[in-house]
């Protein structure tokens, strides 16, 4: 039988003390990470499906902040597919922090991208590319 | 939801047209079998055959990453590697496509029906143009699979990765029979 795959939600606390979250009702917001209010985000948390908190991130200003869910996957099935959440903030002069949260939720922090899948560098969306 | 993407495997048809969709994760067992045959199925026929001097080839095999379900904004960063070992054993090999043959929810321009025994891909196939033993395509340093869908990336159900063409190839010195498998492994992002 195959497992379930590893879940977890992101939530957006802005500095009002609002928050958004991936999902509502039960159901995933279409483009909602890309509706974050990038200029109130106070602290970026990414969260298991019963609301317990795995990591926060604060997210002071001059910190843009990146998430992927990254999946790795044989060619020839589903069974062992493996998926790592990662998440950070790019800083000026190439300063970052990137956390890895792994199915296991076990965590590594780099400040740099590592040279071995799958700790490579993901592909940034246009809006999030580094600006001063 | 996440996103939920399989690996399909296009055969048969014409050039620019497949006649067959196949989703592997649907076969029993779930299995790519390289063979004298341009089909999906895991029958152990066909085989390719020991040259008494040269190479022999398989058919190739255009596979391609296809979106069952959305993700919340997309999927991009599709990547391919091996374990860097093959395990296949002597004389056996398998080679990948350095090139993308387009593939997309509206198209499938870059097919090419594998109609020709031992017809290596780079020779053959007119979207190849070279080739690199899979087994270099390691976890630090894996194939990068591009996406013609709009805006490079996989955003929508039904929306794909180019081909990804694979071909086995048989020396003289391999023994008769069934090879051992091997585990080819993809890696994506999505937000």
């Amino acid at each position: 039988m195959m497992k379930s795959e590893f879940l977890l939600q992101w939530q957006a606390v802005y500095k009002d003390g609002t928050r958004f979250n991936e999902y509502k009702h039960g159901k995933q917001i279409p483009k909602g990470y890309l509706l974050i209010d990038r200029k109130k985000l106070k602290f970026f948390q990414l969260m298991s499906m019963d609301n317990r908190v795995i990591v926060t991130l604060e997210l002071d200003k001059g910190k843009k902040l990146f998430y992927r869910r990254r999946v790795q996957r044989v060619i020839l099935g589903k069974e062992n597919t493996k998926i790592i959440y990662c998440v950070g903030y790019n800083m000026r002069y190439f300063k970052k922090l990137i956390i890895w949260i792994h199915d296991d939720y076990s965590i590594m922090v780099t400040d740099k991208w590592l040279k071995q899948e799958p700790y490579k560098k993901p592909i940034f969306l246009k809006q999030e590319k580094f600006r001063f | 939801m996440v996103a939920a993407l399989s690996v399909y495997l296009d055969t048969v048809g014409s050039n620019g047209a497949p006649g067959t969709s196949t989703d592997i994760d649907a076969l029993t067992p779930v299995q790519l079998e390289f063979k004298n045959a341009d089909n999906a199925t895991i029958d152990g026929l066909n085989g390719i055959g020991i040259p008494g001097a040269g190479t022999n080839y398989s058919r190739w095999k255009q596979i391609y990453v296809k979106c069952d379900t959305a993700p919340a904004v997309q999927v991009d960063n599709i990547r391919f590697h091996t374990d860097g070992a093959n395990n296949y054993g002597t004389g056996l090999g398998l080679k990948i496509g350095n090139q993308f043959p387009t593939k997309n929810s509206g198209s499938s321009a870059g097919y090419e029906v594998a109609d020709t025994a031992n017809e290596e891909m780079v020779a053959g196939h007119g979207g190849i143009t070279s080739s690199v033993v899979a087994f270099t395509k390691t976890n630090s340093s894996p194939l990068v699979i591009t996406i013609s869908e709009t805006g490079n990336k996989i955003d929508a159900i039904g929306e794909t990765s180019n081909y990804i063409v694979l071909q086995a190839e048989v020396g003289t010195t391999a023994g008769a029979g069934l090879s051992a498998t091997e585990t080819l492994t993809i890696l994506y992002d999505e937000i």
